[in-house]
C-alpha cells in the first residue's frame, strides 16, 4: 500500500480533483528527501562533544603552556558565538519567534555551554568570587534568563532553571556541609518545594498573561517535577506526612487538570504516577503493618485496575474547560 | 474466536492510520487544503482508542501491576502446588491461557491498539508459556531447543498481533540461536561472522519481498525493526571489535590477539557504513540512514579502540569540532534543495518543548569540575531525586 492507492480512493470520492492528484503523484515521485533532523542531531551532537572536551581539556592541562590558549580559544569561540547570536538578534516580543531554519539558536547554546565553562573555570583557578560560591553559581542563572528572553529560546531556558536551582541549592546548603555530606535535607527539601511551587507559578502566569506562553511548558515540567520529588521526599523521610500528602495530592489533582486542558499527556502521566506513589505510600503507613500478604494484592489489583480505568475514561470523566 | 491465529486488530483501521499520516504530511507541505484534508481524514476513520505516547506509558506501567498482583492472588490459593516444576508450569500455562483470553475480548472490546494495556498482557502471555516450557522440561533441555520454542512462540505472537517489541525478540532470539549453534564447533567459530552477515543479509532481503507481497499495512512497523536490525547485525558482523573481543570470548583467551583476516574486517568496518550512508541519501532510506549513522560511531570507536592514542578530550573536541563544521556546512548547502536532499524538515515538530528538555540534559556539568566546588544543582532538573 503506498499512496497510489490512497490518491485513488481520494480521486474517487470526489474529494480532490483530477488536476491536483496528478500534481500530487508528480510531486510524490520527485519528491526530496529531508535530512532536517538528522543534522540537527549531529549538530547538537557536536556541540556536546566539543563542549565536553574543552571543559576536560582544560582541567587536564592546567600549568602546562598551552593552557592559557586553551583559555583563550574558548573565550575567543564564546565570544564570537554570542556575536553572531547578537548579530542576527530579532525585535523583543513576547510572543514565540519562528526561526527554526536558522543556526542562531545553535550558535547561543554553544555561547551560554562555553560560558559555563569558562566562569567555572576562573573560579576553580583564580578564586574570582572567593568562598561566595551563591555569586559564582548567580550569574549563569542571570545571564542565562536575559539569553532565554531575549533571544527566545526554550533550550537556554532550562540551562537557566538549573543554574537557578544551583544557586539555591549553593545558598541554602554552604559548600562546606556539601564536602562534609550532613547538610541539612530537610532544609533543601523545604526549598526544592518552595523553589518548584515558584517556578509552577512562573509557568502558570506565563501562559495565563500571554508572556512567553510557550515557556510555560519547561517551566511546569521542571517545576513540577522538582516540586513532586521534593514533597515525595518529604513525605518519605519527614515528619507532619499528612501535610506533604495533601501536597502529593494537591499537585496531581493540578496537573491532571492542567494535562486535560492543554491536551498535554506527560503531565498526566505525571500527577498519576507521583500520585500513586504517594496514596500507596499512605496506604502501606495506614493499615496495620502485618497485613495479611492478600490484601497487599487485593490493594494494588483494585487501584491499578482504577488508574487504568482513569486514564482510559479521561476525556468522559474530567472535561475541559469551555469545550 | 475465528481463528486464534488471525490478526487481531482491525486492519483496516491499521491501514488508514498510515493513510492518515502521508495525508498530514501533505497537509503539512500544503498540498492539501484544511477542508480538503479534512473530508480526505473522514473518508479513512480509525476506529481505535487514540491514545497518546505518555498515557501509553501510564496504562503499560500499571497494566503490569494488575497482572502482577493477580498473579500474587492466585498464588495464595495455589502455594501448595508451587513444590513442583511441573505443577508450577501448569499454573503458569494456566495463567497465560487466561491473559490470552482476556486480551482477545478487551482489545475489540475497548478499541485497543498498542495502549499499552495490550502491550502488557501480550508480553506476560509470552513469558508465561515460555515460563511454562521451562518449568515442565525442568531446564533441563539444550538452550538451543529453548531458542527454537521461543522463536515459534514469538513468530506467532508476531503474526497476529504485529508488535514491535515481540519483533525485536524474535530476531535477537534468531541472532542468539545461530550463534549459540556456530559456537559448538570449532569450524562454526571461524565462520561466525560470516554466517551472522549472511543471515541479515538474507533476513533484509526476506523482509522486502514481504513488503512487497503483503498488501496491507499491519505488519509495516514490524517490518521496519525487522530490516533496521538486519541492517545492524549484518555490520556487526563484521565489526572488527566485535569480532575481535568475540573471538576472544568463545576461545577463552585472556586478552584479545589479532585475528585471522583482519583486512577483510578493517574494510567491512569503513566500508559497511559508508556504503550504508551513501546508498540511504541515493535511495532516500530513512532506516538505512540512521543505520549508518549509528554504525559509524561504532567503527570510529572500533579504531580509538586500537589504533590511536589521541586522549579522549582531544578526540572529543577535534570530533565536535569536525561534527558542528560538517553540519552547519550541509545545512547551509541544503538550503536550496541539492541531489534531490532538501534541509527543510518534512513533518512538524511535536516535540520542540521536549527537545530543550533534552538539550539541558546533554550540556555537561562543567560548573562543577571536582564535584564540590559549587555543588551544581543536583536537586533540580527532570525530578532525578536520587542526589537526595
Amino acid at each position: 500500500m503506498t499512496y497510489s492507492s490512497l490518491l485513488n480512493t481520494l480521486l474517487e470520492k470526489k474529494i480532490i480533483t483530477t488536476e491536483l492528484a496528478t500534481k500530487i503523484d508528480f510531486e510524490e515521485k520527485n519528491k526530496l528527501f529531508s535530512i532536517h533532523w538528522e543534522l540537527r542531531t549531529l549538530l547538537y551532537l557536536g556541540i556536546t562533544c566539543l563542549t565536553t572536551g574543552l571543559g576536560m581539556l582544560i582541567y587536564k592541562n592546567i600549568d602546562t603552556i598551552g593552557h592559557n590558549i586553551i583559555i583563550g580559544l574558548i573565550a575567543i569561540l564564546c565570544a564570537v558565538c554570542f556575536y553572531y547570536a547578537i548579530k542576527h538578534i530579532k525585535p523583543f516580543t513576547w510572543d514565540e519567534v519562528l526561526n527554526s531554519e536558522s543556526l542562531v539558536d545553535f550558535t547561543l547554546l554553544g555561547a551560554c555551554i562555553l560560558f559555563l565553562i569558562l566562569e567555572g573555570y576562573i573560579q576553580y583557578q583564580y578564586n574570582l568570587f572567593g568562598n561566595r560560591y551563591g555569586v559564582a553559581a548567580l550569574i549563569p542563572a542571570i545571564v542565562f534568563f536575559f539569553c532565554a528572553y531575549r533571544f527566545d529560546h526554550r533550550g537556554v531556558l532550562s540551562m537557566a532553571i538549573t543554574a537557578l536551582t544551583s544557586w539555591i541549592g549553593v545558598s541554602v546548603a554552604p559548600a562546606s556541609l556539601w564536602k562534609n555530606n550532613n547538610f541539612n535535607t530537610l532544609n533543601l527539601t523545604l526549598t526544592a518545594l518552595l523553589l518548584g511551587c515558584f517556578l509552577i507559578i512562573i509557568g502558570w502566569l506565563s501562559e495565563k498573561n500571554s508572556k512567553k506562553a510557550h515557556f510555560g511548558f519547561t517551566y511546569l515540567l521542571m517545576g513540577g517535577n522538582m516540586a513532586f520529588v521534593a514533597a515525595l521526599v518529604g513525605l518519605f523521610n519527614f515528619d507532619y506526612k499528612i501535610i506533604y500528602f495533601m501536597l502529593v495530592i494537591v499537585l496531581s489533582y493540578l496537573s491532571i487538570i492542567y494535562a486535560q486542558q492543554k491536551q498535554s499527556y506527560l503531565f498526566l502521566l505525571m500527577g498519576v504516577i507521583f500520585g500513586y506513589s504517594a496514596i500507596t505510600y499512605g496506604f502501606f503507613k495506614v493499615t496495620p503493618d502485618n497485613l495479611d500478604f492478600f490484601l497487599y494484592q487485593l490493594y494494588f489489583l483494585a487501584s491499578a485496575g482504577g488508574t487504568i480505568y482513569f486514564l482510559i475514561n479521561i476525556k468522559k470523566i474530567i472535561k475541559p474547560k469551555g469545550v | 474466536m475465528k481463528n486464534i491465529f488471525s490478526k487481531i486488530y482491525n486492519q483496516l483501521w491499521v491501514d488508514n492510520i498510515h493513510n492518515q499520516s502521508i495525508l498530514k504530511e501533505w497537509l503539512f507541505k500544503k498540498k492539501l487544503t484544511n477542508d480538503q484534508f479534512e473530508s480526505s481524514k473522514a473518508a479513512f476513520p480509525v476506529g481505535f482508542k487514540h491514545s497518546n505516547i505518555f498515557v501509553k506509558i501510564g496504562l503499560f506501567i500499571f497494566a503490569n501491576i494488575i497482572i502482577f498482583s493477580a498473579a500474587g492472588i492466585a498464588s495464595v490459593f495455589f502455594a501448595a502446588l508451587f513444590d513442583s516444576s511441573i505443577t508450577f508450569g501448569i499454573l503458569c500455562l494456566l495463567y497465560g491461557i487466561i491473559l490470552f483470553i482476556v486480551l482477545n475480548n478487551l482489545i475489540p472490546k475497548n478499541n485497543f491498539y498498542r495502549s499499552g494495556v495490550d502491550n502488557a498482557l501480550l508480553y506476560a502471555i509470552l513469558s508465561c508459556l515460555f515460563g511454562f516450557f521451562l518449568a515442565v522440561t525442568d531446564f533441563k533441555l539444550p538452550t538451543l531447543v529453548y531458542c527454537l520454542i521461543l522463536l515459534v512462540l514469538l513468530a506467532i505472537a508476531l503474526l497476529k498481533y504485529a508488535d514491535q517489541f515481540v519483533t525485536i525478540c524474535l530476531y535477537g532470539t534468531l541472532i542468539f540461536f545461530c550463534f549459540t549453534l556456530m559456537s559448538k564447533f570449532p569450524i562454526g567459530k571461524l565462520i561466525l561472522p560470516f554466517v551472522i552477515m549472511l543471515i541479515s543479509a538474507v533476513s533484509y532481503f526476506l523482509v522486502k519481498y514481504w513488503k512487497k507481497i503483503e498488501a496491507t499495512n499491519y505488519y509495516l512497523d514490524a517490518q521496519n525493526i525487522l530490516e533496521i536490525l538486519a541492517m545492524a547485525t549484518f555490520y556487526i558482523g563484521g565489526n572488527y571489535y566485535v569480532v575481535r573481543e568475540g573471538n576472544a570470548l568463545l576461545n577463552s583467551l585472556g586478552t584479545s590477539t589479532q585475528i585471522d583476516f583482519a583486512p577483510l574486517f578493517y574494510f567491512f568496518t569503513v566500508g559497511i557504513p559508508v556504503f550504508y550512508i551513501v546508498r540511504s541519501l541515493m535511495k532516500h532510506d530513512r532506516k538505512m540512514l540512521l543505520v549508518g549513522l549509528l554504525t559509524i560511531t561504532f567503527s570510529i570507536y572500533t579504531y580509538r579502540e586500537y589504533f590511536s592514542s589521541l586522549p579522549v578530550e582531544w578526540a572529543l573536541t577535534v570530533g565536535g569540532a569536525f561534527l558542528i563544521s560538517f553540519s552547519v556546512l550541509a545545512i547551509r548547502y541544503l538550503k536550496t534543495p541539492k541531489h534531490r536532499l532538501t534541509y527543510s524538515p518534512s513533518f512538524e515538530n511535536k516535540y520542540r518543548n521536549l527537545e530543550a528538555i533534552v538539550i539541558n540534559k546533554m550540556v555537561p556539568n562543567t560548573n562543577a569540575p571536582d564535584g564540590t566546588k559549587f555543588g551544581g544543582g543536583d536537586f533540580g532538573g527532570g525530578g532525578a531525586g536520587e542526589a537526595y
